[in-house]
């Protein structure tokens, strides 16, 4: 028995461990919506051994007020293998691509987590799937592959930010196919250095679109329909002098639903940073999104025709205290969306965050205090 | 007569060292290390004393043209995982990458930002990069001084890049082993703005290591000690290790 119990020890003694994990108290006041207490938490287990890698995200939530936001579920599950050459990376993980701050059209991997915070993009879904990546020098090939299509859920009837007004939502996907055809993409990362200093990704995707066409199942009830594209994704960023200029295109082409016309997304954007300023690092965004599609077909797109101008302050002290201001103005509709954000750390283990966010004429406070082992 | 004022010129001469020659010697009694680990400890203290403590492991890559870095936070835990990738490019604006592991984007820094603090402490990004004697021009010779009972040579440099957040730096090195040991960095305004003290050299192989680097800014009486809990030289260290590759 003594054995038995050393085996499985030693086997772990011969791994090196990390964890973090992340516990934060949300309070959140909105204007036309019961207020709510959010316990949001996060776990991060890995294990590395030589090249091997295996890393655990577990989520944990819990919502004094609000049924669908009590949950705990795994968000990554994966293992990699890195290699002199070459990575492979197999399981449930979470990816990012993009260049730009405010939104970011290439970022299609993962699927969004609106349930959590519809207005936080980096709030995603872990995907299953996995990919084989060769390095050249700085530069790399990437094949991989997605197996699985996530149910997504999005607030309640009873919570803020139900999109549906009167109608039901269910949540149950419905494809053109089955959720386990593969979707598959080519992403090459290429940078050059000599003529100007710039690093850019060209994707080919060809799969189901992270878009989805709302569709009604009956006369009281909508649920979200996946469909098959292929998409030619462009990211870059260009450095020149104290400006980076920066760049997401898409081109998607429908493959298998007529509700839907093939679309294009133009986004630019430009950061300037500005250093030492009466003790602080202030950094200045502007960006600019756009969305055309070849018929007059009405699909949901807030990234529309739309600027985003944003203001971000690092205090320079020990708290790491940073401000965060932006505003996302819709050209067309006059519409404007405000959020500012104010972080700093209390003692080494406290984070608190406060938050403002105006949509529409409703407000949104939210007061985090986060505790990090 | 003649011939012993010629005679005592020449020996002077033949003394006296610039301070170009005095920084290049300096440089080479800490430089050649060619790969480096260290784990180190930084403590920040405001005018009032109050500490604020963080970690993190700094391995480098020797090069000719320019040093390369990779910084990983270890604590306070917000940070943990947070890296710094820096290709130091000698008479060119350097490349830095930062990958934030929260939101698992890499994300490139703006490369002049030399001025700017170096995690809220009183290093700036300059302080903390390599002090290769190719990025200051030096003028005259190297005086000598007394200072605390022991002689040192006084050399004024002036950063080469533009963007530097210093107009001139006053180095005070040791005459027997040519190492830093004082230092006074003037702001853009010509004022004295920092204070900087190197101390608790140890010798690796022919090599000596800097193990406390105390930085004190005198404007705003803020001050940020850097100390070296391990440090290993020479370690084998691939390429890939100081490459974007590493920020996963």
């Amino acid at each position: 028995m003594k054995k038995i119990t050393l085996i499985p020890f030693l086997a772990i003694s011969l791994f090196a461990f990390e964890q973090k994990t992340t516990l934060s108290l949300e309070y959140i006041s909105y204007q036309n919506y019961s207020d709510e207490t959010l316990l949001d938490g996060m776990t991060q287990i890995s294990f590395e051994k030589e090249n091997f890698t295996t890393n655990l995200s577990l989520k944990y939530l819990y919502s004094t007020q609000y049924k669908a936001k009590r949950s705990l579920y795994i968000d990554e599950l994966y293992i990699s293998d890195e290699e002199e050459n070459y990575l492979v990376e197999i399981g449930k993980t979470i990816k990012f691509w993009g260049e730009l701050e405010g939104y970011n059209i290439a970022d299609i991997y993962n699927q969004k987590d609106y349930l959590i915070d519809p207005f936080d993009k980096d709030k995603k879904l872990g995907s299953l799937g996995g990919e084989f990546r060769y390095y050249f020098d700085e530069n790399y090939l990437t094949f991989g592959i997605k197996l699985y299509e996530e149910d997504k859920e999005l607030p309640t009837q009873d919570m803020p930010y139900y999109p549906f007004k009167n109608f039901k939502y269910n949540e149950t996907l419905e494809l053109t196919k089955k959720r386990t055809d593969p979707t598959l993409y080519l992403l090459y990362n290429f940078s050059t250095q000599e003529s100007f200093d710039s690093e850019s990704k060209i994707i080919l995707y060809s799969g189901y679109d992270s878009k989805r066409d709302i569709i009604p199942m009956n006369t009281t009830t909508v649920t979200q329909y996946a469909y098959r594209v292929n998409k030619l994704l462009f990211l870059s960023h260009l450095i020149y002098e104290d400006y980076i200029f920066k760049t997401e295109l898409s081109y998607t082409d429908i493959v298998d639903n007529k509700n839907m016309h093939n679309y294009a997304q133009t986004t630019f954007g430009v950061e300037r940073g500005f250093y030492d300023v009466v003790g602080t690092d202030v950094t200045l965004y502007e960006e600019y999104y756009n969305y055309t599609h070849t018929k007059d077909v009405d699909v949901a797109e807030i990234y529309d025709n739309d600027i985003f101008s944003a203001i971000k302050i690092n205090f320079n002290n020990p708290q790491n205290s940073e401000l965060k201001m932006g505003v996302l103005y819709d050209i067309g509709t006059d519409e404007k969306i405000y959020k500012a954000e104010l972080s700093s750390r209390l003692f080494d283990t406290i984070v608190c965050k406060a938050e403002y966010l105006r949509v529409t004429h409703t407000d949104r406070v939210k007061a985090t205090l986060s505790y990090l082992f | 007569m003649k011939k012993i004022v010629i005679l005592s010129l020449l020996s002077l001469s033949l003394l006296a060292q610039t301070s170009l020659e005095v920084a290049q010697t300096s440089y080479a009694q800490v430089s050649n290390y060619k790969t480096s680990i260290s784990k180190t400890t930084m403590i920040l203290e405001n005018a009032q004393g109050v500490k604020n403590i963080r970690k993190l492991e700094i391995k480098k890559l020797e090069n000719q043209n320019g040093d390369k870095s990779l910084l990983t936070f270890l604590y306070p835990t917000d940070l943990k995982g947070t890296k710094l990738l820096s290709f130091e490019r000698i008479g060119k604006d350097d490349k830095q990458w930062l990958y934030l592991p929260a939101i698992k984007r890499v994300k490139r820094i703006s490369s002049r930002n030399k001025s700017g603090s170096f995690m809220a402490s009183e290093f700036s990004y300059e302080d903390i990069s390599s002090q290769n004697y190719k990025n200051y021009l030096y003028k005259g010779e190297a005086k000598k001084v007394i200072r605390n009972n022991i002689e040192y040579f006084k050399i004024i440099r002036t950063p080469k890049d533009t963007h530097s957040g210093y107009t001139k730096q006053i180095v005070w090195i040791d005459t027997k082993n040519y190492l830093p040991y004082f230092g006074s960095y003037y702001d853009k305004h010509n004022r004295l703005l920092k204070k900087v003290t190197f101390s608790q050299y140890k010798k690796l192989g022919n090599i000596y290591r800097v193990h406390k680097i105390v930085m004190y800014n005198v404007q705003n009486k803020k001050r940020s000690t850097l100390m070296w809990d391990e440090d290993k030289i020479g370690m084998k260290l691939s390429k890939k290790e100081f490459s974007k590759r590493a920020l996963r």
